[in-house]
């Protein structure tokens, strides 16, 4: 499981561990009931303090997306894929929500949004 | 939570300096650094944890079936007889410690670079604290003191050292104290630390909830927010910085300031030479 | 044998040949082969002692040792353990000095008086070893040479004294030496026993 560690990025570590075991299991390089890393083990690996691993591991296990067992580890829960879908369109809706508010702060209506929505969405 | 050991309301009075009901708690599974500078009292509560320094009041508290054979210890000074050949002192250590493993000794011997037909007094002190280092994990221990372990170490050593901490760490019922003013080294491998002055603890906190809610709020003039979230300040020609434990809170409130982040250093700095 | 004695040997056994060598041959020199030659052995036993504590000192070993679970009892009884066989040692030069003697002079030494001379150089060696570890805990054991030093020729010159007030007013001098062995084994536990209430007082 490869996950890489910015200093620099202003995001806390804990918020970008969460973010990329999230991305793996969306993207399926992690499947349902695969183990993960202890938290300790991924402390060590990653050279960080062991409570910010145990932090990303129980926010995780509270969004559903691990699960623990005592004595065993942690493994890849077996969720739904559109509670996953559900989970980030939450998130998208959160990041528009605030490209909206600002946009309404500057005075930039709601076309140029759209606009700029669909550059985005199709220039990829 | 568990504690390997637990000191409560410590004090040592040396006349000049003395140590003022000192709260310390090392936690099982967790690696709790103490940071100050010279003269805060940090060898001082160490040795006061392990009975080398007969303290006036207070109590210490060790984790049930912790022994003080137990400790791995490494000291500012290398405490071993000057005269002996690092491979002489097996021979001591295998009378003194149940379960010493001298190959493991050897081994690490080797592994640092430590010659051990050297004299110990002819040790450089880089090496000469790789050489407790050794000593500390060739026998069975549950909880590590380490005073200053990496000074005198190059980059490449302390990395070397580090790494062995961590190993260390992956068995939960281990923990370890470690002072340090190469705050980077704390940086790297603290989860709780603790900050010392004068004799007292400053502050105790998880090493992340620290870095997140301190910061250092730079500004020209007169102090822009309230005073009672100000911990300390440094005046210079062309500004003054405030240490603030509340970063969020006052980057909210004020978007137009400039508060930065506060590492360890940023944070020991500031507390030794800030106004208060 | 435990692990503090098994340090101090190899730390000083460079030390303790020396001191064999020196006992015998000042033995040799001022004992003539005369019962005395078995005294200056132990007589010198506190300087090797004082030099055990001050490698101790130096190093700061003695903070690791109770850091680690070793007992400051078991730390100076391990110091007179130390003392008792540098005694012991300080004894074989004499018997060496007077073996040197006897190749070119006549030795004659009554078993008793050899017997008194011995047991109360033993108790003499134990003595100035307890003083010198009161003296080395109590104060900086970098000065071991100047205790020894000072304990030596404090001995050294009570024993002129002692030899000049007593010829002529004892003629048998023989059963002195059983009462001075006794009188200096108290001392010696005297000093002992400070030493070890300043130990346990001690900051290391």
């Amino acid at each position: 499981m490869e996950i890489i560690i910015s200093n620099s990025s202003g995001k806390p570590i804990y918020e970008q561990i969460t973010d990329q075991i999230k991305g793996h299991i969306l993207s399926g390089k992690l499947q349902a009931g695969d183990t993960l890393p202890s938290m300790r083990a991924l402390a060590q690996d990653l050279k960080i303090s062991v409570i910010t691993t145990k932090r990303a591991y129980n926010d995780l296990e509270e969004e559903g997306f691990i699960t623990t067992v005592a004595r065993k580890g942690c493994f890849v829960s077996a969720t739904e894929p559109s509670l996953l879908r559900e989970n980030n369109l939450k998130t998208a809706e959160e990041h528009l929500q605030k490209a909206v508010d600002l946009a309404k702060q500057s005075g930039i209506s709601l076309e140029e949004v759209q606009d700029i929505v669909k550059i985005l969405y199709e220039g990829e | 939570m568990e504690y390997a050991v637990k000191a409560t309301g410590v004090c040592k009075d040396y006349g000049s300096f003395s140590l003022k009901s000192v709260d310390l708690e090392i936690p099982k599974g967790f690696v709790t650094g103490l940071i100050g500078s010279n003269g805060a009292g940090k060898s001082t509560i160490m040795k006061c944890l392990t009975g080398a320094v007969i303290k006036d009041s207070g109590t210490v508290e060790f984790d049930d079936g912790l022994e003080l054979k137990e400790i791995g210890l490494v000291f500012d000074e290398c405490p071993f007889p000057q005269y002996m050949k690092c491979e002489q002192l097996d021979g001591i250590f295998t009378r003194m410690f149940d379960g010493w493993d001298g190959e493991k000794y050897f081994a690490h011997l080797q592994q640092f670079g430590i010659d051990r037909k050297k004299k110990v007094k002819d040790l450089s002190r880089g090496m000469s604290m790789k050489l407790q280092v050794a000593v500390a994990f060739s026998h069975p221990t549950k909880l590590l003191i380490l005073d200053e372990p990496t000074a005198g170490m190059d980059p490449a050593s302390r990395d070397e050292f580090l790494d062995s901490l961590r190993e260390y760490m992956q068995d939960e019922e281990h923990a370890i104290l470690i002072s340090s003013h190469i705050t980077t080294d704390l940086e790297k491998i603290a989860d709780y630390v603790s900050f010392m002055k004068n004799g007292q603890i400053l502050v105790s906190s998880g090493k992340d909830e620290l870095e997140e809610s301190y910061g250092l709020l730079k500004t020209g003039g007169e102090c822009p927010i309230d005073k009672e979230l100000v911990i300390c300040s440094r005046r210079s020609e062309s500004n003054t910085v405030y240490l603030i434990n509340d970063k969020a809170g006052v980057r909210e409130a004020y978007p137009e300031l400039v508060v930065d982040d506060a590492t360890l250093e940023d944070i020991m700095v500031m507390f030794a030479r800030g106004d208060y | 044998m435990n692990a503090l004695l098994y340090k101090d040997f190899v730390s000083i056994k460079f030390t303790l040949v020396v001191m064999l060598i020196m006992a015998s041959l000042f033995s040799m020199w001022m004992g003539q082969g005369g019962p005395l030659s078995f005294f200056i052995g132990p007589a010198i036993a506190s300087t090797v002692v004082g030099t055990s504590l001050n490698l101790d000192e130096k190093a700061g070993w003695l903070k690791f040792a109770v850091s680690s679970g070793t007992s400051r009892k078991t730390i100076i009884f391990n110091k007179l353990k130390l003392a008792l066989v540098v005694t012991l040692i300080g004894i074989l030069s004499g018997f060496v000095g007077v073996a040197i003697s006897s190749i070119d002079t006549e030795i004659s030494l009554e078993l008793l008086d050899v017997l008194f001379v011995v047991i109360f150089g033993f108790t003499f060696g134990l003595f100035t070893s307890c003083v010198m570890i009161f003296a080395c805990y109590k104060f900086d054991a970098g000065y071991s040479g100047l205790f020894a030093a000072i304990i030596i020729g404090a001995c050294a010159g009570l024993m002129v004294g002692a030899n000049d007030l007593l010829t002529g007013v004892l003629t048998d001098l023989t059963w002195m030496f059983p009462i001075l062995s006794v009188i200096f084994a108290c001392l010696g536990t005297v000093f002992f026993i400070a030493g070890m209430k300043v130990l346990n007082n001690k900051d290391l």
